[in-house]
């Protein structure tokens, strides 16, 4: 086809840039999150609020910001949960049973068969037909229902339930709860009764020891229903129907009394001690009707703790007292009399050890040490109770716990439960204790794992804490079991990271080193080795001087199973991401980072998930940022020609290095002007070589544009030349279709578009190589789309051809509207030479034959609307570049106009005038430089009226 | 004396020939067969005594109208009669002590219709008199194997304690300690236990029979040696009285302390105790007396 005739015409008119007009503002105009969280307090009809209070991106950060590591999480979570029970209580809920409750039931748990004896559970259902009828008789009736019932209960001989599962059992429990509800609501509180007196009296079996304390808590579950059932219809009784006068209040306050004083007297005539105590306790707070005074109410707490001596078993008698406690405590703030459990405990103390004794005969029915644990929730409660907010006591049960024998159970529960500045203060005699103790079932690292504890949360005084430690850990490493070891020092990592000085840390880690290695225990402890380095990293100040202990990365090597190294290895480059200075410069740091990332990058494989990958990319991506070798910039480039041979299975980490390397020629470029040259070269040499690593298409376009540019900046056309090159070559290898980028599928083109214009853009600039044609690069461009195949209609193509059009028009120029320094471009180059002009007249013309071509099929196709948008583009730059005294140009640009017209309902409405107004403010700019431009201007805005 | 109020609620207009009010007080005994042999329980059966026979009427025969009418009346509490005494209400076994309160409406119906009757129990306590000095001392006691009858088989074991008083108030609770020294056989459970003993006299012969009230565990398993614990019972309220002894009959409370043993063995003690009425009754009992 025979291609048209183009000629440039000369810009003759300034171009003047429209700046918008600026305004200085105080915030980020992007930056909304923190606004948002403001806002939910401000505005109540805010969308913070309707999402219950938490904006969705603020939450987002939230959890941004927690899932860094998990401890933090939990903390943040459990400061979460503590400021929700506030509102309920203002009070801590630590002396709360119910916080327990669950703890218990979860930990003490049997497969052993459970036996249950009561009368209720089979009867019920069928006496329930007869009892809603019976319930609504008078009230003389009533006596004699409940003298029958009283009767029917005693036929009913006591059912043996024989091995139940501990499912069934508790099953069978919820049941008994439900059946107590249900008759006390069904006026047969005598019924009731029963079934809260048989729940007691299943307290007293033991068979089943290691359930013992979760059968404890389901019984008293329903005896606290009972007291709440009997308390609360006392209340309401009392209170009177509202609006009473104060005879008739007087009057029903007397009856709420007799009631209850009935209630106290039924109570004591039960035969058993064990039910008649607990049920006593468990309507402890009827009480208050009786009297108010609280120094009777200590009476009867005192009394009850006495009788309470009567019971033999001591588990059984423990767990009671620990019933005492809990009704005691919200009644009176005296602690007295828990102070008295406590002395009887003492007393009856040795019975547990002659129990002890006799369990270590017979270590099939329980162990010495799991039968002393059942013990442990009753007294750490009874403990906490007692040292709650005050120190009272503290002192008196250490001497006490002193004075017994076998004392490991209550030392145990004492470190548990009190506060951390007491153990801190007494911390030496703690560990003189636990040094003497040798209590059977209880080791001294069961001990040694609170007071550890307890001193990382709250250290001893400054000067003690030299000699504690040593002492410590003398008693520590005088353990020989590897579990007990471990375990003890999981606890006591914190502390030394926290209050000591480095050497102690690597010592510590030292000693674990050579600890663990025994027989290979490690391999039984991956959990707790990996705990202590969490907590170690977590509490020490700085991770440099961690990472260059000499036994820190022998401890690494502890880790032999490959899943738990590559976790440690993530976690300690993630709190070296979060917690190590600014900038490392230590070669031995950079070592032992570089050795971790080793590490994780030879863990990823082929089969490695996407977030694994990325996950591990951004750590080690985090470290290379970090390294800075300041001044020393070859080093730092032997840095990265290090850890391009290290991490070479991860994508990212080469896209960062490639960055850094950019950056750094650009750091290079002005301290050291003589030597720069070559290391500038070396820079983008690097680049050059690691980019075709890269797997990614586009990534390695962009990088190689970059590269491009940045050589182009420091005057190294060669490699300039070269990474252009390679990038055109690369847009044959961007996959034609649509490709999958983070789930969506994403077509490429708009990329593609975006791109080939920035790649123009940096084109015009670049001059044109000896070697090669005029305007090689334009060429090849031009000749890699025409090849391309795009999508069927794509506008695409046609985009980026006025783009290259726009380029020649620069081209074309006496000057270019930018230079880079130093850099001689085309327009200096050529000096505006007939034949270049000629030349680039010539493509101009191939461009727009290119144009032309595609708005046909574009037409063929219907796109109308699309043909009549590109067709204005055309247009409007022929009205601008080309030299309208040619006719065939002029003619041109009617027919263009003209079909853009034919098209005109599909376009928006402003587009054909604002091209109108577009052409006219072109005729005015040039009207006073050049007039016969002006008028073959006019001249075409009269035939496009004509036509 | 008695004051009260009879209340009557009429939906219409009632024709009546009289209301009475009468007020009985009975001791009712009986003779246990056991001590005297069945036929002589059933033939020798002991006359109740009657401690109060009074009656009051309300209203001559008339008219009640419709609505509530009410009645206030007030009755002289005194025994007129040989014991010339008022006894407290009490309810035994073979002795009850009973006073009641019966309102009789004559009505004249028809020829079957009855009369209109409510019957209303109420209870007499005597005025508190404060216990004698020499009551409140403690009482020691040790029970070893020398109590036991079958002393041979017997574990060697020693039991001591003491009870607070014995004398001692009905509505204040039994108080008092014990303390295992020594044993040599576990103990299964030691108990406390209340028992009455009523004596039924007459000339040609009496019974005397001890019915247990209540019973109550104080120790559960083989406790602890030397740790003192508490005795406490709280006594039932309907079925203690102070003690009492009269011509024709005795009503007197003892406590048993029963020791049981693993192995099937008991040992007992017995305490005799006098039950007296040391301080009034709660002051709500007066209000809701009757109600």
């Amino acid at each position: 086809m025979a291609t048209l005739e183009w000629a440039c015409a000369p810009r003759c008119y300034e171009v003047t840039k429209n700046h918008l007009q600026r305004h200085a503002t105080q915030e980020h105009p992007l930056k909304q999150l923190a606004v948002s969280v403001m806002a939910a307090d401000n505005n109540p009809l805010s969308l913070a609020l309707a999402l219950e209070g938490t904006d969705p991106l603020s939450k987002f950060a939230r959890q941004e910001q927690e899932l860094n590591d998990p401890l933090t999480q939990m903390a943040s979570e459990f400061s979460l949960s503590s400021k929700r029970g506030i509102p309920s209580k203002s009070e801590d809920n630590t002396l709360n049973w119910s916080t327990r409750r669950l703890g218990i039931l979860n930990r003490f748990t049997t497969n052993e068969k459970l036996s249950l004896s009561t009368s209720f559970l089979c009867t019920s259902s069928t006496e329930g037909g007869g009892e809603n009828f019976k319930a609504q008789t008078v009230v003389a009736d009533k006596v004699k229902y409940r003298l029958e019932q009283l009767d029917n209960f005693d036929d009913g001989s006591m059912r043996h339930m024989m091995d139940l599962t501990q499912q069934e059992y508790i099953q069978r429990f919820d049941q008994l709860k439900q059946e107590l509800i249900q008759s006390w609501h069904n006026d047969q509180r005598v019924k009731a009764l029963k079934i809260a007196i048989q729940c007691a009296k299943m307290l007293s079996d033991t068979s089943v020891l290691h359930f013992y304390p979760s059968q404890y808590v389901l019984i008293t579950d329903i005896l606290d229903v009972f007291g709440k059932l009997v308390y609360e219809r006392l209340r309401v009784k009392a209170a009177g129907a509202p609006g009473a006068s104060a005879v008739v209040l007087q009057r029903e306050q007397d009856a709420a009394r007799d009631t209850c004083q009935n209630w106290f007297y039924k109570i004591a005539s039960i035969r058993e001690l064990l039910p008649r105590l607990y049920l006593e306790m468990a309507i402890f707070k009827c009480y208050e009707f009786l009297t108010a005074a609280q120094k009777e109410i200590k009476e009867l707490l005192s009394r009850l703790t006495g009788q309470l001596r009567g019971i033999a078993d001591p588990l059984v008698s423990i767990y009671a007292r620990c019933y005492l406690v809990r009704v005691g405590v919200p009644v009176t703030t005296s602690r007295t009399y828990i102070r008295d459990n406590f002395t009887d405990l003492f007393t009856i103390y040795p019975q547990i050890f002659r129990l002890v004794a006799r369990y270590n005969l017979h270590p099939e029915i329980i162990t010495a040490s799991a039968y002393l644990q059942l013990y442990a929730p009753a007294l750490d409660f009874m403990l906490q109770c007692l040292l709650h907010q005050s120190d009272l006591y503290a002192q008196e049960m250490l001497s006490e716990c002193k004075q017994l024998k076998n004392n490991g159970a209550v030392l145990l529960s004492i470190l548990n439960s009190s506060k951390g500045d007491f153990v801190a203060t007494h911390a030496q005699e703690f560990l003189e204790l636990i040094n003497q103790c040798d209590t059977p079932g209880i080791s001294k690292s069961q001990l040694l794992r609170p007071l550890g504890g307890c001193v990382s949360n709250c250290a001893p005084l400054q000067e003690q804490r030299v000699p504690f430690l040593n002492a410590a850990f003398q008693t520590i490493n005088t353990l020989t079991d590897p579990n007990e070891y471990i375990n003890c020092v999981e606890t006591w990592a914190p502390f030394v990271a926290q209050y000591f000085t480095i050497h102690e840390v690597n010592r510590l880690l030292g000693e674990l080193n050579s600890r663990m290695c025994l027989g290979k225990a490690y391999e039984k402890h991956y959990g707790q080795l990996q705990s202590i380095i969490t907590r170690i990293m977590q509490n020490y100040r700085s991770i440099e001087l961690l990472l260059i202990q000499p036994n820190f990365l022998p401890y690494l090597d502890l880790f032999h199973k490959e899943s738990v190294r590559v976790e440690v290895c993530k976690s300690i480059l993630n709190y070296y991401r979060q917690n190590s200075e600014e900038r490392t410069c230590d070669a031995v740091v950079t070592n032992a980072l570089m050795f971790l990332g080793k590490i994780l990058n030879d863990s990823v494989n082929a089969l490695s998930v996407e977030d694994e990958r990325r996950q591990i990319s951004q750590l080690i991506n985090g470290f290379i940022n970090k390294v800075h070798f300041g001044r020393d910039l070859e080093k730092q480039l032997s840095f990265y020609v290090e850890a391009r041979g290290t991490f070479s299975n991860l994508d990212a980490v080469y896209v960062t290095l490639v960055h850094a390397a950019c950056k750094l020629t650009m750091r290079s470029d002005y301290r050291q002007a003589t030597k720069s040259l070559g290391f500038v070269k070396a820079c983008i040499a690097y680049c050059f070589i690691t980019i075709p690593s890269i797997s990614s298409v586009q990534q390695k376009m962009d990088l190689y544009l970059l590269c491009g540019q940045l050589a182009l900046r420091h005057l190294c056309l060669g490699q300039a030349d070269a990474c252009f090159e390679a990038a055109l070559q690369l847009v044959n290898e961007l996959p034609a279709a649509s490709v999958d980028f983070e789930g969506k599928p994403r077509c490429l083109e708009r990329y593609l578009v975006a791109y080939l214009c920035n790649m123009l853009a940096t084109l015009i600039i670049v001059p044109d190589s000896p070697e090669q044609d005029v305007l090689y690069f334009l060429r090849l461009l031009l000749e890699i789309v025409g090849r391309r195949s795009f999508k069927s209609n794509s506008t695409a193509p046609t985009i980026i051809y006025l783009h290259a059009l726009d380029m020649l028009y620069v081209q074309s120029l006496e000057q270019f509207p930018y230079h880079v320094d130093g850099v001689i471009s085309n327009d200096s180059l050529y000096g505006h030479d007939a034949k270049f002009l000629a030349e680039v007249n010539r493509l101009c013309g191939q461009v727009v034959d290119s144009i032309l071509l595609q708005l046909k099929s574009l037409g063929a196709a219907q796109q109308q609307r699309a043909q009549a948008q590109l067709a204005m583009e055309l247009f409007l730059r022929i009205v601008r570049y080309a030299d309208l005294e040619m006719e065939p140009l002029c003619q041109l640009a009617v027919k263009l106009w003209l079909l853009a017209n034919k098209a005109q309902a599909q376009l928006d409405t402003e587009t054909i005038p604002q091209t109108l107004c577009s052409v006219e403010h072109f005729y005015k700019l040039i009207k006073d430089s050049s007039p016969t431009r002006a008028q073959t201007i006019a001249k075409l805005l009269l035939r496009m009226r004509d036509s | 004396m008695l004051v009260g109020c009879v209340q009557f609620h009429c939906p219409s207009e009632t024709k009546h020939d009289g209301i009475l009010l009468t007020l009985e007080g009975v001791v009712n005994l009986q003779l246990s067969s056991k001590t005297v042999g069945l036929f002589d329980a059933f033939y020798n059966s002991v006359k109740p005594i009657n401690l109060l026979q009074n009656s009051l009427e309300l209203s001559s025969p008339g008219k009640l109208s419709a609505g509530n009418s009410e009645f206030h009346f007030e009755l002289p509490l005194v025994c007129k009669k040989e014991p010339r005494k008022l006894y407290e209400t009490y309810h035994g076994v073979f002795i009850s002590i009973n006073y009641q309160l019966k309102c009789d409406v004559n009505v004249k119906r028809n020829f079957l219709g009855k009369s209109l009757q409510k019957v209303q129990q109420f209870c007499v306590q005597y005025k508190p008199a404060p216990l004698s000095e020499e009551a409140t001392r403690a009482v020691p006691f040790s029970l070893s194997m020398i109590n036991a009858k079958d002393r041979v088989t017997m574990p060697r074991f020693l039991i001591t304690g003491c009870l607070d008083r014995i004398e001692s108030c009905v509505t204040m609770p039994i108080t008092g300690s014990l303390t295992v020294q020594h044993t040599e056989a576990p103990i299964r459970s030691i108990e406390m236990q209340l028992v009455r003993v009523e004596t039924c006299g007459c000339d040609e012969g009496y019974s005397k029979d001890a019915t247990e009230v209540q019973t109550i565990q104080i120790v559960d398993g083989n406790v602890m040696p030397k740790l003192e614990i508490p005795i406490y019972m709280v006594l039932p309220r309907l079925f203690t009285c102070p003690t009492l002894l009269t011509k024709n009959f005795k009503i007197e409370f003892e406590l048993n302390l029963v020791v049981l043993f693993k192995e099937d063995h008991s040992v007992n003690e017995n305490f005799k105790i006098v039950l007296k009425r040391a301080t009034g009754p709660l002051p709500n009992k007066i209000t809701t007396a009757g109600r």
